[in-house]
């Protein structure tokens, strides 16, 4: 199992992900599909069920963009899209930076618990061939450790650049419409949902790159996380409870406290 | 420990997160960015963390926060300082001391902002707003900011049939376009026509009847559409 607890996947999940299959079957129905399949993605990210997340959006073919706007060329010539199909497409866009972090994540976390090659040990009772074979295997146990350690440096750079894709996603916010709508859908749920995902997924996002931070002794970064958080550019701030804020700064805490350790001030300098 | 502490403001906030006191972090962290003159990006972190702190804390009233945020403001107009100023004056923007309002306005209209136009000044005269009208250099730096957009284009060569109509794509003009549009109170920002026309700054500028007339008649203008 992996670190940012997953939920099962039931029986009707598998159904909702079975059924996208014939919502993207008409290409002349693609935006109605993906706005379908963003319905189902956002239950599925607000349950913790990133699997079945993942499943339906590999499910929404690549080039689903360009379709929906050639339909709609086709259909309204050179007529700016409808508003709801651009948020639409937007959300999507959300969504697979989302997930593409989480995933980067997972990858790391993967790698930083499970891959770090094991030190190999010796009895004090071991006899001189049994040493020599030793000190082979520590020389190589060394060895692994440095790619070990290279290629965790080249992963945490890839989940933090992920997670800052989602975190300072551009015009407005991750899952922030950009157009109004004209609220004869019925759909104003989907705001009001988008908006919980927000508060959900943000301050979890934050916590993830401060972890991944961490662990990598990126103490200063872990400080310089407050500057985007706080920051009134982007506004995070706004979606975190105040409880949410206390773990985040003893967060904080704990990486300024390995500052203090390596001979600097509480901020890193 | 808290006593010894809080003698030592630079970790004492550290103590105040681990025992939950978010407020008094919040106090610390607060005085502690307000005193901070070395390091611009120190400065931000610790206005950062003090604004986080009152966020998670019951206690901390609203004012308080837009304190945080003014100053917030104050440090993003410095962060968007154009790169050939900070270049043209050697200062390295990783390194770079937290500059005071006057500072920044004196660098968004400098010389050095060679490309500088109506958002500039703008922004400078936004900047106003962080210097106290009890500050003796409070008038001069308006006088300076009008000055300077003033100085950006060259007036004598405002010729032809409807020369005001030309003047509308001055920079002087623009700002104040700027700021009416934005809703800046013109009779605050605006300075006295007369002190404004006999500004040292201006030159050779004050002596050319043709560039009186010119401000003159904007200045007209401007009365007609604010009153």
């Amino acid at each position: 199992s992996t670190s940012a607890n997953e939920a099962a996947i039931s029986e009707e999940d598998k159904q909702k992900i079975a059924a996208i299959d014939w919502l993207v079957f008409d290409p002349s129905q693609r935006a109605e599909a993906l706005k379908q399949s963003n319905a189902v993605m956002r239950t599925f990210l607000a349950t913790r069920k990133y699997k079945a997340c993942r499943e339906v959006f590999n499910k929404i073919p690549s080039d689903s963009i360009d379709v929906i706007t050639k339909n709609w060329q086709s259909q309204a010539g050179s007529a700016p899209q409808l508003p709801e199909d651009d948020n639409a497409i937007r959300e999507y866009i959300c969504v697979k930076a989302y997930l593409d972090a989480h995933d980067a994540f997972n990858d790391w976390f993967e790698h930083y618990h499970n891959a770090a090659p094991s030190k190999p040990t010796i009895a004090p009772s071991a006899t001189f061939q049994e040493r020599v074979k030793h000190e082979h295997e520590v020389k190589q146990y060394e060895q692994e450790v440095d790619r070990w350690q290279y290629s965790l440096i080249l992963q945490s750079k890839t989940v933090v650049e992920c997670i800052y894709n989602v975190l300072l996603f551009p015009d407005g916010g991750w899952m922030v419409d950009q157009r109004e709508e004209e609220d004869d859908m019925g759909d104003s749920g989907r705001t009001h949902q988008m908006m919980l995902l927000r508060q959900l997924c943000i301050p979890s996002m934050c916590s993830l790159l401060h972890s991944v931070l961490h662990n990598t002794k990126q103490y200063t970064r872990c400080i310089q996380l407050a500057d985007v958080i706080a920051s009134e550019e982007h506004q995070l701030y706004k979606v975190f409870r105040k409880e949410e804020l206390q773990r985040l700064l003893q967060m904080m805490r704990e990486s300024s406290l390995q500052l203090l350790d390596d001979n600097k001030d509480p901020l890193g300098y | 420990l808290g006593q010894f502490l809080d003698s030592h403001d630079h970790l004492s906030w550290l103590h105040d997160i681990q025992m939950n006191s978010y407020s008094k972090a919040h106090d610390t962290l607060k005085r502690l960015a307000f005193k901070e003159t070395e390091q611009f990006s120190r400065k931000k972190t610790l206005i950062s963390l003090s604004k986080l702190s009152a966020l998670a804390s019951d206690e901390v009233q609203e004012d308080e926060i837009q304190d945080l945020i003014d100053e917030q403001i104050l440090l993003a107009h410095q962060e968007a300082l154009p790169v050939n100023v900070l270049h043209s004056l050697q200062i390295d923007q990783d390194t770079m001391p937290p500059f005071s309002a006057m500072n920044l306005i004196q660098l968004y209209c400098s010389e050095h902002n060679s490309s500088s136009n109506e958002y500039d000044f703008k922004k400078s005269l936004d900047l106003l707003s962080y210097v106290s009208k009890e500050d003796a250099e409070y008038e001069e730096l308006k006088l300076h900011i009008w000055c300077q957009s003033i100085k950006k284009d060259n007036w004598t060569q405002i010729q032809g049939p409807e020369p005001l109509a030309s003047c509308e794509h001055t920079i002087f003009f623009r700002t104040l376009g700027l700021a009416y549009d934005q809703g800046l109170d013109l009779h605050e920002y605006l300075p006295d026509i007369d002190t404004l026309l006999s500004s040292d700054e201006l030159g050779d500028l004050r002596d050319s009847s043709h560039f009186q007339y010119l401000i003159r008649a904007g200045y007209e203008q401007i009365e007609r559409v604010v009153t």
